[in-house]
């Protein structure tokens, strides 16, 4: 008997929310989480918003508080959603066996804080005030934070997430970019199903409201500028898109091998069904002009959860506004056939890349608990796509959700939920 | 149960190292007891508390991509992995035109790409109010004077997604960053990937430089490198007494892991077979190893159960071996506790005395190592063990390469933060 996999757990922060449910019903009620940046100041940066978590307190997620000195924004992102993960799942005070519960995290390429490193260079000028490395060696070092470098590490959300539930199992952290979080909840199911587990805290964190990202973001020509984004989101798939937000999320999963989940009661979201991952190679698109990395990864998830086509309900598309969401909805087509039901969550909360496609495995779960497929904010006529964007959000009759993360260097990663019952 | 109807084979090797840029040479010069560690010439590092590291000094190999209007933008962790990537398939005999592309995948341990240290410096110089910097000056600098993919080629996922390009593997690509376990991690769930079936071929391996200022400066505040600034080439010294924190490297490592059948059939040489997999959590903290080694233990026993043999069929320890003083003193009672009374008899040695620690890379290097050793029947020494430390008292292999026949290797991979993963490497056959 193959070991399946469900979900018995949920935990959310981002920009619509700081709980599962909050974020949830906020995508469903078709709200926008993207506002004016007020985390710096932008000046005249051309693009004035962002997908900010608002009045997030990280500490206050925390067993041992004092060690959120050690955290950049992401990973005290990804420590809350841990923690509502394991409170949902009811092992927030730890499991029988620590040994058989496990980390799998997605994240990003985390940027200094920059008052951090601003700090030691300032004091490691020349006379013409230019940056000198001889002077950063000798005075500038001494003037950093002495964990500096452990701040910023990307296994850092696995380490610190481990400490606070004592997860002694296997312990794995995915940098693929925007497929990281859909990739590290489909490598801990993986982990589970060959029986290394029983439990596993999967997801992602990322924040990207941070100056060095969106000067990133924006020098990639991915940034939307238009005016009316704090209203109607980015707008996927829409003829009139022009771009994607910049955005801070967490979403982290408790996946658990169902006899364990049975045998303790656990409440049951959905079950994970499929898993596929293939890529396109291309360095900064997310999906590439011919969407094959796309198409591979749908079927790949499909046929790992011995499922056809017709058997899924609607897609929990990548789409966020960029010109390569045409691919997407090609490459959905060439798998499910023309008119496929799509919803798009990243036009509302922004894109917070690593932590995007873990924020859409949450939300298919609970789509498929509560029978609700939610909207896509600001959904208009896709201008001859064959897809069919769901603009209105909807109750009754899901039994099966796909959801898709493709990052830019082309890695792809789709995933298929299922009803439990 | 993993599913042990399909094994898992090494059948192509390639790795560019401190001390070569060839998977041979690295291993002649690691026989030979040489080091590869000297003063550090990338940058000017004289006034850092650490001057030296194992930088990869063959320049020539890191500008051939200076012409490519592409790659002319990566920095030297994608230059590594595409120079030891070719080797590797050369090694190989497998032709990319002829595979099953959706059957090819990639899984990389790969650390960020270099900062673009000057120019963000600079910025940061230029911005700074006294208090903070101007974030708005900033963002408007940076647009001016940052370029585009120098900053795209410091995403980690960026070598997996061009070596999939290159050799047409559309099959599952992943790439993971578990610090100092990374490219063991990427051994590890490749061969997991290969077994459950969802792929033949994974193209695997680890690839990272952190040899630039921030990244040297960055571990000299965590005290973890090594200040012998009088004699570099003796920095490593695993084990030893005097040993006072491991030594930067920079480099690649790449290995073709193929499924046994299909090796099989088109006659491959097979260099050995991925036959245990662990990988555990400490849940202790993130600046310090758990004091028993408790998860590092249990990453051991968890390789040793899923290779399905008895920890006395162990001939040979690749440590992680890092020369500071924890991990050598914790490894040490670790391997104590797993391996028991056969501990005695079993050599441990650490090639980062020669190499130093390519971190997310070091794994994959060590692995391939092990397959030499197994190859040769050599174990590769540690070097500089000169001042025995009365707590370590295994047989490090000290100071001389020394024969042995080698059926089954197990080689050790610690990352900061407590992630450890251990590999069990065997002969094949048996």
């Amino acid at each position: 008997m193959p070991r399946r996999v469900v979900v018995s757990g949920i935990g959310v922060v981002s920009p619509l929310g700081q709980s599962a449910a909050g974020h949830f019903d906020a995508l469903a009620d078709l709200k926008c989480g993207i506002a004016p940046i007020t985390a710096f100041a932008v000046g005249e940066f051309p693009v004035k918003c962002a997908g900010e978590v608002r009045d997030f307190k990280g500490s206050k997620f925390l067993k041992n508080r004092k060690a959120i000195k050690m955290m950049a924004r992401d990973i005290q992102l990804s420590v809350a959603a841990a923690s509502l993960a394991a409170k949902d799942a009811g092992i927030y005070d730890g499991v029988k066996d620590p040994t058989r519960l496990g980390v799998s995290m997605g994240a990003g390429l985390i940027p200094t804080e920059l008052d951090e490193l601003g700090a030691g260079v300032a004091v490691s000028l020349d006379e013409a005030k230019r940056f000198d490395l001889r002077k950063f060696g000798r005075d500038g070092l001494a003037n950093l934070f002495p964990l500096w470098l452990l701040k910023y590490l990307p296994n850092m959300l696995n380490s610190h997430i481990a400490i606070e539930y004592d997860a002694q199992g296997p312990n794995n952290c995915i940098t693929a970019g925007s497929a990281s979080g859909l990739l590290a909840i489909g490598e801990a199911a993986r982990v589970i199903e060959r029986g290394d587990a029983d439990l596993m805290l999967a997801g992602a964190a990322e924040s990207k409201v941070h100056p060095l990202s969106l000067v990133r973001l924006y020098l990639a020509g991915k940034l939307s500028t238009a005016p009316d984004i704090a209203e109607k989101g980015t707008r996927p798939f829409a003829k009139g898109r022009s771009g994607l937000a910049a955005a801070e999320a967490a979403a982290v999963l408790v996946l658990e091998e169902l006899s364990h989940a049975r045998a303790r009661g656990a409440r049951v979201y959905a079950e994970f069904a499929g898993f596929g991952t293939s890529c396109g190679g291309q360095l900064t698109e997310d999906v590439s002009p011919d969407g094959r990395a796309a198409v591979e990864s749908m079927r790949a998830a499909l046929a790992d959860a011995k499922m056809g086509a017709g058997d899924i309900d609607a897609i929990m598309a990548n789409a966020s506004g960029l010109s390569e969401d045409e691919s997407e909805a090609l490459a959905i087509a060439r798998v499910m056939g023309a008119g496929k039901a799509v919803t798009a969550t990243r036009g509302a909360t922004g894109h917070s890349m690593s932590a995007s496609g873990a924020l859409d495995a949450a939300v298919c779960a609970m789509a498929l608990e509560k029978g609700v497929l939610p909207g896509t904010l600001g959904a208009e006529d896709p201008g001859g796509l064959p897809v069919t964007v769901v603009a209105q959000t909807r109750e009754g009759g899901l039994t099966a959700l796909l959801a898709n993360a493709f990052s830019f260097g082309g890695q792809t990663a789709s995933a298929v939920f299922r009803r439990y019952s | 149960m993993p599913d042990k109807r399909r094994r898992v084979v090494i059948t192509g090797i390639g790795a560019v190292t401190p001390m070569a840029s060839d998977v041979e040479g690295t291993w002649k010069g690691i026989l030979e007891c040489r080091s590869a560690v000297d003063y550090t010439t990338l940058f000017d590092a004289s006034t850092f508390p650490t001057t030296f590291s194992g930088q990869v000094r063959d320049e020539a190999l890191v500008r051939q991509f200076d012409g490519d209007p592409e790659l002319k933008h990566s920095g030297r962790n994608v230059r590594f992995i595409l120079v030891a990537a070719d080797q590797a398939f050369r090694d190989s005999g497998l032709d990319p035109a002829k595979m099953d592309s959706r059957r090819t995948g990639v899984y990389l341990g790969a650390g960020e790409g270099p900062p673009d240290c000057v120019r963000f410096g600079q910025l940061l110089a230029d911005t700074w109010t006294g208090t903070g910097v101007d974030t708005a000056a900033f963002l408007s600098g940076a647009v001016v004077s940052l370029n585009n993919l120098t900053e795209v080629f410091q995403e980690p996922n960026i070598a997996a997604g061009l070596l999939a390009r290159r050799y047409r593997a559309l099959g599952p690509n992943m790439t993971c960053l578990t610090a100092c376990a990374a490219s063991s991690q990427a051994i590890g769930e490749g061969t997991a990937i290969i077994r459950r079936g969802d792929a033949d071929v994974i193209i695997s391996g680890g690839t990272h430089s952190m040899l630039h200022p921030f990244g040297l400066g960055g571990f000299s505040l965590l005290t973890a490198l090594s200040r012998r600034n009088d004699s570099p080439q003796t920095a490593s010294r695993p084990f030893d007494r005097a040993r006072d924190g491991f030594v930067l490297s920079e480099g690649a490592a790449l290995l073709i892991l193929e499924e046994l059948s299909r090796a099989q059939a088109r006659g491959a040489r097979i260099y050995g077979e991925v036959l245990g997999y662990g990988t555990t959590g400490d849940a202790y903290r993130v600046t310090d190893m758990h004091p028993e080694g408790r998860s590092a233990k249990s990453a051991m026993r968890m390789a040793i159960a899923d290779a399905g043999i008895r920890p006395e069929e162990v001939d040979y320890i690749n440590a992680h071996g890092t020369s500071t003083d924890v991990n050598d003193r914790v490894e040490t009672v670790a391997i104590k506790e797993v391996f028991g009374e056969h501990a005695r008899r079993l050599p441990v040695s650490s090639t980062k005395s020669s190499i130093g620690h390519l971190i997310a890379a070091a794994g994959a290097i060590e692995a391939i190592l092990c397959l030499l050793a197994i190859r040769d029947g050599v174990l590769p020494p540690t070097i500089n063990y000169r001042d025995p430390d009365p707590e370590l008292d295994l047989d490090y292999v000290p100071n001389a390469c020394r024969k042995a026949n080698v059926r089954i290797a197990l080689s050790n991979s610690f990352g900061f933060g407590g992630q450890n993963v251990s590999l069990v490497l065997g002969r094949y056959p048996l």
